[in-house]
């Protein structure tokens, strides 16, 4: 209890010692202690009494500490501990970095400028963190102080203008007033006059209408130091005069203090040094009375400066050793260097805040071009896997092109090689065709040449005759012979050209263009090939015979068709004939006649040709296959198994039909259909 | 003599006649033709023994003149009436297959009519 008290009655106790025993201290002790101190102060003791929430302890505990630092900084700070503390365990940022500002204006008031500034720049620090800029005012604010209290104006200003920033958040003129007024203050004195009037102009504007033109003495100095500081004497006279009165009613000995030493100043320079030292020895005087150190100090080293500059060596001796002194209590040579230490590290924490910052800015920045740049990647690669993919598929279509070219052009080859030897087979055909026939045309030529042979000799006897028959005088007789001559030259002349068109449908039997189309004697055509084809078996085969049976229908008249053509059909069919009923006639001997039937009609508009045979016939399986090109059932070397396919395609040609009808072992008949009208 | 003559060629009728014009004139050969061995059997069968000789090609369409031997040979025994084969065949299989069955002489074409007279003349 006596600690208590002693706290309670004079507050002068150490702080390490408050916190030594701190722990011992119950928050209602603590209520206890300062119970009583002032009116606001005892109204928050009881609240604090009633909080039921940490938080708002905390807040209340942090009103308090305003409420003491100046005059019980002691107390303050075992209130900003205990708040401090609290904040910490319920997690309670704000109230943290309230109570750490707290904590700086505490440590101030203890002249520590060194933990001053380290609790607010902890303070700082955990706005910063919670993102709470708003809320950082007083803490940047006492920074400013702080820099600017240390000679730093241009790191003053710059937390001077975060604090207006932060004002600006949650708007309040009071505040912002201030703000431009120590904005405007510190411009000046970094002799930036121009900056320093805007400030000061704007600051003007919001006091007219936040003090509707009363303005308070602590404003009055404050802008009388502003144009004072900007040279603008008069008015600063003007100002320092008014604010005296105000100030001294408030009992505001600090901003006594400070507008003596302005009027003292001004004096100094409009070359009144009477006023001027009894300006400075009253605000001196105040200043002592009331210990205000820093006031103090700065009087001390206006006097020692004008008493050096009216060369009263003495008086300037003892005010010099006046501002040593309280220099050196104020800041002594560890505190600066530690404060220096504080201001260096925290520059460098700055630059390394600025540079980590940077850093990820960079990060960042490297990140989303990363990003980018993955993203380009990929779909580059996806590009070019398509693309390599389209070429693949590309490549493979122009392999499969090309092969199919090649394959098309080896069809292509294929398909004329087939067509040559088609055409080559065809000519083989009807050379093999004609080569069968040599021995039936030698035949019918010879005929006609045995005729044509004949009746020459026998004209020669006859002109002989004649000569005799003439000479005799036997005219009747002569006139006969003679008759006779022109008759057998007339017989010579028709055979001759009967073995003329034999050789002529040779010729254009083994032609290999196609002929034309001409209307043609079928029956003709018929008999024609069947004698050809008669004989060339005959002349193959001696012992062959065969009966020849034509049935010509005479009411046919001309057809048109190619007759080369529709002559090898028949040859074929003829050649086919006849070999079946040879081939029967082997197997049995004397019962047996061969026989070749040719029969044409007319039906309707259609030509009939039935070639039929009473050979050995053609076995029903074979029958559907005769048609069909190198089918043959001959002994190779024999057929060429063409002359049915071609007799086909040839009828076909003609827009006819030819079909087969068989009996194996009682002969084969072969029908065409020609038609009469079409093409005819 | 009537010589019957056989071929499928209509001229040889207007060769035999004027090759043979002094001989019909004469009386000496009287010449029928027939232009199939089917029309000669027909023309025998009417004119029974009315030919003495017969001259048939053997190349014909139909019945071909072999079988028109074979059957005359058949047929006509009392007296069988002399038969003489022409052919343009001069191969020693058709000479031999003639004369196997029964032909009493062989011709080939083209026909010498000189040397085919000396035959008939001697035949008759």
């Amino acid at each position: 209890m006596a600690f208590l008290l002693e706290v309670i009655t004079n507050g002068k106790i150490l702080y390490n010692e408050l916190v030594m025993k701190k722990l011992l201290l119950a928050p209602c002790l603590i209520c206890i202690a300062l119970a009583s101190r002032s009116q606001s102060g005892d109204s928050l003791l009881h609240l604090l009494a009633k909080a039921k929430e940490d938080t708002d302890k905390v807040k209340i505990l942090s009103r308090l500490c305003t409420e003491y630092y100046l005059d019980k900084p002691d107390t303050a700070m075992l209130l900003a501990q205990e708040g401090l503390n609290l904040a910490v365990k319920n997690n309670f940022r704000i109230g943290e970095a309230m109570l750490l500002s707290n904590m700086g204006d505490v440590y101030l008031s203890f002249g520590n400028y060194t933990k001053a500034m380290e609790a607010q720049l902890k303070s700082l620090d955990v706005y910063e963190k919670i993102k709470a800029p708003g809320e950082a005012v007083n803490t940047l604010h006492a920074i400013a102080l702080l820099y600017s209290d240390q000679q730093e104006p241009r790191l003053a200003l710059s937390y001077y203008l975060k604090e207006y920033d932060a004002l600006k958040i949650h708007p309040d003129e009071n505040g912002l007033l201030w703000s431009l007024i120590d904005i405007a203050k510190t411009y000046a004195n970094l002799n930036l006059p121009d900056s320093s009037q805007i400030y000061s102009d704007r600051a003007f504007e919001i006091a007219r209408h936040y003090y509707h033109n009363n303005f308070p003495g602590y404003f009055l100095n404050t802008m009388a130091d502003l144009y004072a500081y900007r040279g603008q004497n008069e008015q600063a006279f003007q100002y320092y005069r008014q604010s005296i009165p105000d100030l001294i009613n408030d009992e505001y000995y600090r901003e006594i203090c400070q507008s003596y030493l302005g009027l003292a100043k001004l004096f100094k320079i409009t070359g009144q040094m009477d006023s001027s030292v009894y300006y400075a020895k009253q605000a001196l005087q105040i200043s002592r009375d009331k210990g205000l150190l820093l006031a103090q100090l700065n009087i001390a080293g206006f006097l020692t400066t004008l008493y050096k500059s009216l060369h009263i060596i003495d008086s300037a001796f003892l005010y010099q050793e006046l501002n040593t002194k309280i220099h050196d209590s104020l800041f002594s040579g560890s505190k600066v260097k530690e404060f220096q230490n504080i201001l260096f590290s925290k520059q460098i924490e700055e630059r390394e805040i600025q540079e980590v910052q940077a850093a990820y800015r960079n990060r960042i920045k490297i990140y989303v071009l990363a990003a980018v740049i993955l993203t380009f990647l990929s779909l580059a690669i996806i590009l070019l896997r398509s693309n390599r993919h389209k070429q693949k598929a590309n490549a493979l279509l122009h392999k499969q092109k090309l092969e199919i070219d090649t394959q098309k052009s080896k069809i292509e080859t294929a398909y004329q090689e087939l067509q040559a030897t088609q055409a080559q087979l065809i000519h083989a055909e009807k050379m093999a065709s004609l080569g069968g026939l040599t021995a039936g045309i030698a035949h019918e030529i010879q005929n006609p040449l045995n005729f044509v042979n004949n009746f020459s000799e026998v004209n020669a006897d006859l002109a002989s005759e004649l000569e005799q028959e003439i000479d005799k005088g036997n005219l009747d007789e002569a006139k006969a012979i003679a008759r006779d001559i022109r008759e057998n030259e007339l017989k010579i002349g028709e055979h001759g050209k009967r073995a003329d068109a034999i050789v002529k449908g040779m010729l254009q039997h083994s032609r290999n263009n196609t002929g034309q189309k001409e209307l043609t004697d079928i029956n003709a055509l018929a008999e024609e090939y069947l004698r050809l084809s008669y004989h060339g078996i005959r002349a193959k085969d001696k012992s062959f015979n065969a009966s020849l049976k034509t049935d010509f229908d005479n009411s046919i008249g001309k057809v048109n068709i190619i007759p080369q053509d529709m002559g090898r059909v028949l040859l074929n069919l003829y050649n086919n004939a006849f070999y079946a009923v040879n081939e029967k006639a082997k197997l049995q001997a004397d019962n047996y006649q061969p026989q070749v039937t040719i029969r044409t009609k007319k039906i309707d508009n259609k030509v009939q040709i039935e070639v039929g045979d009473n050979g050995k016939g053609i076995p029903q399986n074979i029958a559907a296959k005769i048609f069909q090109p190198f089918f043959t059932t001959k002994p190779s070397g024999q057929g060429t198994g063409l002359g049915l396919s071609l007799s086909y395609d040839i009828v076909k040609a003609h827009n006819g039909e030819i079909k087969v009808e068989t009996k194996e072992g009682e002969g084969s008949v072969f029908t065409i259909h020609l038609p009469l009208t079409a093409n005819n | 003599m009537k010589i019957l003559v056989v071929d499928d060629e209509n001229d040889v009728k207007v060769l035999f006649e004027q090759r043979f014009r002094r001989e019909i004139r004469n009386g000496e050969m009287e010449f029928m033709f027939a232009f199939s061995g089917e029309d000669a059997l027909a023309y025998l069968q009417k004119h029974n023994h009315e030919a003495v000789l017969i001259l048939s090609d053997i190349n014909m369409p139909g019945m071909s003149g072999l079988e028109l031997l074979q059957r005359i040979k058949a047929s006509y025994n009392d007296p069988s009436p002399h038969v003489i084969m022409v052919s343009a065949y001069g191969d020693q299989e058709n000479y031999n297959h003639a004369m196997k069955h029964g032909a009493n002489a062989f011709v080939t074409k083209p026909v010498d009519f000189v040397s085919l007279k000396e035959k008939l003349k001697s035949l008759v």
